[in-house]
């Protein structure tokens, strides 16, 4: 008889996950700082929503690959980086956008309203690329990216692979070394960054390598998002962030619904969730995205390592992402050849 | 057991190869194949950049030179080990496969900590007063090197020790009272007896350096990509599958040529391999 209970309330537990499990929205997005995102974005948009969130993580390049080859199918929400954004929407992977659930747009910086068109989802951050160096170690201030050619700099610098984020940037910048548009002139900024070559120890594709490379003593210098700056803080206090006197490089981030969600109006409640004043504050606090509203008022010692502030994303050069990645595969190749041979 | 139970006890196990191994890498070949006027432009076009075959010749080598480094620190461990007739016997096996007990990140982390500039390699470098400044050891081929003897050591180890055990000492007894030197028996009687047990760790050490990603990723810099770095390039940022496929062909042919080779050089060692 006592079995038969024990059965029977087996029975009753495992339909009540059937039949009052919760919706689910499934969000592609990135594995670094999960248990800080936990608390302050997903655990309230769960209890305010009645819903549960289902992470799949990794990098731009991973993630984007799984979408494809599964054809967008179980995935709700998509985090890319720009270019990612508009490699995705380019695949047709990407859901045409109804503004009306995103009342928050309203409240943000006017670059990060509709980066790829108002059919499509809002930056949710901006970063910026400059570079970091470590003072205990490197006596001349590195206040240019010029500086990066300097010879007492050999084999003391690690540059974002081009496959990363800000690792197009790069070539940009090589590009500029040398007074010519990357786009134009590819041959130009590439012996540009070959003359760079024996400065760089490595290249790295994740921000957890910077950190350990510099925490190791390994590099001196190095070019990052600015997200990266605490960490690398945190392992060597002498370390500062150089904004470059030419202006630093600016990245968004985005948020999309993947086409074919069955969740689409609860995955546009999400964005606007991810907007709104209060969710971008939090995060902000505790240092993981920079925030896009312009409701958030932060104190200068708050805004340490983040990218806040109307007159600083002002001064960002933009990066034509478009050109980026109509460029990526021939600029992949003209790095490989630089870097791995 | 007559003819016809043989073939239906070995046929889900045919089956189940065919569907999951050769089935599949049929299919891969066949995408790196665009049309049948020109079936190997594909290849052509990868073998035609200099970087492409500096990467194939690199990844060869380091697998090489991996093998050729076990194969030396292996032979004493094993042969330790194999004759090692003591309770701990057990102990000294689980010593020695511990490498393979780790997960690659965190065993590549652990290198990292040992050859970086302020890792314990260079600090006791510098405390013997040997160099005065910290060398760059990490990011290198070494490094990947290193790193890669470490973890497939066990895969030569266990095989060696399997064939050195069944090695009667009488045998290596006769031949020293005959007067052979230790060299002579090790390269007479130890060395051919074992080749079956070397040819299984080689192939073994060989495969797995030269497919390995994790190792090479965190241990090597730039100009220590391999095959394997470069094949996750192509499929996963570039979503370039052909070119992936293809990468996956060659490491296939490569692997196949070397351990031809390398049974090759078993047999002359004892031609019962």
């Amino acid at each position: 008889m006592k079995k038969m209970f024990v059965f029977l309330l087996l029975i009753l537990l495992s339909l009540n996950g059937v039949i009052f499990a919760k919706e689910k929205l499934v969000i592609s997005t990135w594995g670094y700082n999960g248990d800080l995102l936990k608390k302050y974005v997903y655990a309230p948009f769960e209890k305010k929503y009645d819903v549960e969130i289902v992470l799949e993580t990794g990098n731009n390049a991973a993630r984007l690959n799984k979408l494809k080859l599964r054809k967008g199918k179980g995935t709700d929400l998509i985090y890319l980086a720009s270019s990612y954004t508009m490699d995705a929407i380019e695949a047709g992977l990407i859901a045409k956008i109804d503004r009306s659930n995103l009342p928050n747009v309203s409240q943000i910086y006017q670059l990060a309203r509709a980066p790829f068109g108002n059919d499509y989802g809002p930056a949710y951050t901006v970063m910026r690329v400059g570079i970091i160096y470590d003072t205990a170690q490197v006596s001349d201030p590195i206040t240019s990216w010029n500086d990066l050619w300097r010879s007492n700099l050999a084999g003391k610098i690690s540059v974002p692979n081009i496959t990363t984020t800000a690792g197009p940037t790069i070539v940009l910048m090589a590009g500029r070394h040398v007074n010519v548009n990357a786009f134009n002139k590819p041959d130009l900024a590439f012996k540009s960054l070959r003359q760079m070559k024996n400065n760089v120890l490595k290249t790295y594709n994740r921000s957890s390598n910077l950190a350990n490379m510099f925490a190791q003593g390994e590099i001196s210098a190095g070019v990052a998002l600015n997200f990266v700056m605490s960490r690398v803080k945190k392992a060597v206090p002498s370390a500062v962030w150089v904004d470059p006197v030419e202006g630093s490089y600016a990245s968004i981030n985005t948020i999309n619904v993947v086409k074919g969600s069955p969740n689409k109006e609860l995955a546009e409640k999400f964005i606007n969730h991810v907007l709104s004043e209060k969710i971008q504050r939090d995060i902000a606090l505790v240092k993981v995205d920079s925030p896009v509203n312009v409701n958030v008022k932060l104190s200068a010692k708050e805004t340490e390592g983040l990218t806040y502030g109307k007159d600083l994303i002002a001064s960002f050069q933009d990066v034509d992402w478009g050109s980026v990645n109509s460029n990526k595969k021939e600029w992949i190749n003209n790095w490989n050849e630089i870097f791995s041979n | 057991m007559n003819n016809r139970l043989h073939i239906l006890l070995v046929l889900p196990g045919v089956l189940l190869v065919a569907a999951l191994l050769v089935a599949p890498l049929f299919s891969l070949f066949l995408d790196t194949i665009p049309d049948l006027e020109h079936p190997f432009s594909l290849y052509e076009a990868f073998l035609e950049k200099g970087f492409h075959r500096k990467i194939i010749i690199r990844t060869i080598r380091v697998a090489l030179i991996t093998t050729m480094i076990c194969v030396i620190l292996a032979y004493p461990c094993a042969f330790f080990i194999a004759r090692y007739a003591g309770r701990f016997k057990a102990v000294l096996i689980v010593i020695a496969v511990f490498p393979l007990l780790l997960s690659p990140v965190v065993r590549s982390f652990a290198w990292m900590a040992i050859l970086g500039k302020n890792g314990f390699f260079n600090d006791l470098l510098q405390f013997l007063r040997i160099i005065d400044e910290p060398l760059q050891m990490l990011y290198s081929e070494v490094a990947v090197i290193i790193g890669l003897t470490y973890l497939f050591m066990p895969l030569m180890i266990l095989p060696l020790v399997g064939v050195i055990e069944n090695i009667e000492e009488d045998l290596l007894d006769s031949a020293k009272s005959l007067g052979a030197k230790d060299s002579s028996v090790f390269f007479q009687i130890i060395l051919p007896l074992s080749a079956s047990g070397l040819l299984v760790g080689s192939i073994l050490v060989f495969t797995g350096s030269l497919t390995a990603y994790t190792t090479p990723r965190l241990l090597g810099g730039d100009q220590a990509m391999t095959l394997s770095t470069l094949i996750y390039q192509n499929a996963m940022t570039l979503f370039e599958w052909d070119a992936a496929s293809v990468i996956a062909i060659i490491m296939i042919a490569s692997t196949i040529l070397v351990m031809k080779i390398i049974g090759s050089l078993a047999t002359r060692m004892n031609p019962d391999v």
